[in-house]
């Protein structure tokens, strides 16, 4: 029993970075149809962050919180200073612009941090807490929680508030929204500043309880695709689910495959992916096909 | 107004082709005089008529750069220190440094550049793949290396240009597994380890020398884990249900410290006995608390300093500065600076007889022999076991059989 508990909670603390990571795919892909491959270093950003605003303030909120700012100001700028400028560019030279700026924030993070792992204090105590049979740290419960009331926050901001109708609007129809006066490229900016929001706080969140390193992203990436084309790209409560999926995935391969086997529980989640779009080739949720609008990005 | 002339004609003055020709001429006269004047001091000076070029083959940038750059510190100053002392067998010591990026396809194309450069035998490289991808090209050069490798395949392709300046992988582990009897009475482990080949190659030869029965161990589980690995409480509960006396964690990178943070997590109370890749001060640092009590295997004692390895100390510091902190990769560049010199004095032209032929050779990393049959330069009885206290790593013991 405490090894499925613990199983449990090994799946959700992995499973919460890749849906935050694919909420952020999701966001980007909705407004823009952009893949951006520069996901994962938003979460290197965010962990880099965290560590050097706790070394100088000494408080793990605080450092929280601007560990936020900054990637959402990188994301802003990422948008506007480099996919902006490409509007008229194909989705793939687009794609190919955020795989480059994976690799420019990977070598430029080993330049400035070096190869060596970081770690950060958790935002409260150190020591396990027993929850159902397993042995949890806070740092987890905090990650747990972060996923849900990031979860929450989306469906009111999508469902409820101006801002997120009109880019949901946007992610429909770019052309219908515009003629109905809303500013898409504004809500393509917002978009990306959201994903990288959201891809910072997996970061902050995560570096406690797993260090930051600078050649984190791209496994960050990989896996967040993954879990926003497993629950249908563009769905954000499919990317959600398709995280938790991937995590639960990697961790039950973990813990139960066989001996001979176990070397193979790292792929899993990716065998699980291929399983589910050979069945269902838009993702569990059917992700967004109404329409596909590159040519008049921005 | 009177015009000076400002021309003589140009009749009387050399075309500027001729100007050229002869200025061509002029240059190619002055160097052969210096050619002549410089093989004739060649023939004056003894020291200048041999000489010793070490190749060294390390990562000075990429992901293992933090390996490579205290290796070359150690190679430098040993170099300097052969010189200000007479030299290897009275001839200068050279050096010609490649950096192969932590890049197994880049130290192909410098190892060539070694070659070409005919250097007598190479330093590095530090990563057991790239080692690996050199091993088809120093073979026909016949180019010794001195591999700083635990991936005990480097010694397996049974390639006689291949030396090890290391510990092997399946060494290290038969330390891990004395240790955890000896002190523990443990009689079956649980091994997890990272499934890259320096944690599976470790595995392996755990397998092996409990399946050949001297040791007398059961391992009671075998888990890996991605090198990316976040959270590995899963495998440590696997682990701990299979109820060994100890564990044996085989691993380098972020994972590692990940791993002894989720290990007093899921609340495990036995021993944990760790590979060199865990013997690095950031992962202990990144770990923190996690890390204290836990053992792992190393080639010194970082506690305690032998009078070679005082003298490495005290030179670096004198170079980088009072605060520089010497590693044992300084230590182990130091050494294989000593060991080509020695094989060169042993054999001029052959490095890999002269290799062969050094016998208990102590030096600052430990006691080096080699011979035609074995190319594991350190064995058994150079590791040692330290354990982290409040932060740093403390001898135990050492010298295990």
């Amino acid at each position: 029993m405490d090894q499925f508990a613990q199983t449990i909670a090994s799946g959700i603390t992995v499973g919460v970075v890749f849906a935050l990571v694919g909420v952020g795919f999701a966001l980007i892909f909705n407004s823009s149809d952009v893949i951006n491959f520069a996901q994962g270093e938003f979460v290197l950003l965010g962990g880099f962050g965290y560590v050097a605003f706790n070394n100088l303030t000494g408080n793990v909120v605080v450092a929280l919180l601007l560990a936020l700012v900054t990637p959402m100001l990188f994301g802003a700028a990422t948008y506007l200073g480099l996919i902006a400028p490409m509007r008229r560019a194909s989705v793939l030279r687009i794609v190919m612009l955020t795989l480059g700026l994976s690799v420019l924030v990977k070598g430029v993070a080993l330049v400035a941090a070096g190869p060596n792992p970081y770690g950060a204090p958790p935002l409260s105590g150190d020591r396990p807490l027993r929850v159902l049979g397993a042995d949890v740290t806070s740092q987890s419960l905090w990650m747990a929680s972060a996923l849900i009331v990031v979860g929450v926050l989306l469906w009111a901001f999508f469902t409820r508030s101006s801002v997120g109708l009109k880019m949901l609007a946007c992610a429909i129809d770019r052309r219908a929204a515009a003629l109905c006066g809303i500013d898409s490229k504004k809500m393509v900016l917002l978009s990306w500043m959201g994903s990288a929001l959201l891809a910072a706080l997996a970061g902050a969140l995560l570096t406690p309880q797993a260090n930051v390193t600078y050649d984190q992203g791209f496994a960050m990436s990989l896996n967040g695709f993954a879990a926003a084309a497993l629950g249908g790209v563009g769905r954000i409560g499919g990317a959600i689910l398709g995280g938790l999926l991937i995590g639960f995935a990697n961790a039950f391969s973990a813990g139960y495959l066989p001996p001979a086997l176990s070397a193979y529980h790292n792929v899993v989640g990716l065998v699980l992916l291929v399983v589910v779009l050979m069945i269902k080739p838009n993702g569990l949720f059917e992700g967004r096909a109404e329409s596909r609008h590159t040519a008049e990005l921005g | 107004m009177i015009r000076v002339p400002v021309s003589l004609g140009n009749r009387f003055l050399p075309e500027p082709r001729r100007l050229r020709a002869a200025a061509a001429l002029a240059v190619v006269a002055v160097l052969a005089l210096a050619a002549c004047s410089f093989r004739g001091s060649e023939s004056d000076n003894k020291a200048d008529k041999c000489g010793l070029k070490i190749g060294v083959l390390e990562p000075l940038s990429g992901a293992a750069a933090g390996l490579g750059q205290p290796v070359v510190e150690g190679v430098k100053l040993a170099v300097e220190n052969v010189n200000s002392t007479g030299g290897a067998d009275g001839c200068e010591v050279t050096l010609d440094s490649q950096d192969y990026k932590s890049e197994p396809a880049t130290a192909v194309t410098r190892v060539r550049r070694l070659i070409d450069d005919k250097v007598y035998g190479i330093i590095g490289p530090n990563q057991g793949s790239a080692t690996l991808a050199i091993d088809p090209i120093i073979k026909p050069a016949q180019v010794p290396i001195c591999a700083f490798n635990n991936t005990i395949s480097i010694t397996e392709n049974n390639n006689p240009y291949i030396f090890r300046c290391q510990t092997n992988d399946e060494d290290n582990v038969r330390a891990a597994i004395l240790y955890l009897k000896k002190k523990f009475d443990a009689k079956r482990v649980a091994i997890l380890h990272t499934d890259d080949a320096y944690g599976s190659d470790a595995a392996n030869a755990l397998t092996k020398v409990a399946r050949s029965g001297a040791t007398q161990i059961e391992v009671t589980s075998d888990i890996s884990f991605p090198y990316t690995a976040t959270d590995t409480t899963s495998e440590w509960s696997r682990a701990k249900a299979s109820n060994p006396d100890g564990y044996i964690l085989w691993g380098s990178g972020s994972s590692m410290a990940v791993a002894l943070r989720n290990a007093r997590q899921v609340g495990v109370d036995k021993p944990i006995v760790g590979g060199q890749g865990l013997a690095s001060a950031p992962i202990i640092k990144a770990a923190g608390a996690a890390a204290e009590g836990v053992y792992t295997i190393g080639l010194v004692d970082p506690s305690t300093i032998t009078p070679v390895q005082q003298k490495i100390v005290d030179l670096l510091k004198a170079k980088k500065g009072a605060d520089y902190q010497p590693t044992l990769y300084n230590y182990i560049g130091w050494d294989a600076v000593q060991l080509l010199v020695k094989a060169f004095e042993k054999n001029h032209t052959d490095a890999r007889k002269g290799l062969e032929s050094l016998d208990s050779l102590s030096l600052a990393s430990g006691t080096y022999s080699f011979s035609a049959d074995d190319h594991d330069g350190l064995g058994l009885k150079s590791i040692w076991i330290n354990q982290v206290k409040d932060g740093n790593f403390v001898g135990v013991t050492s010298g295990l059989s």
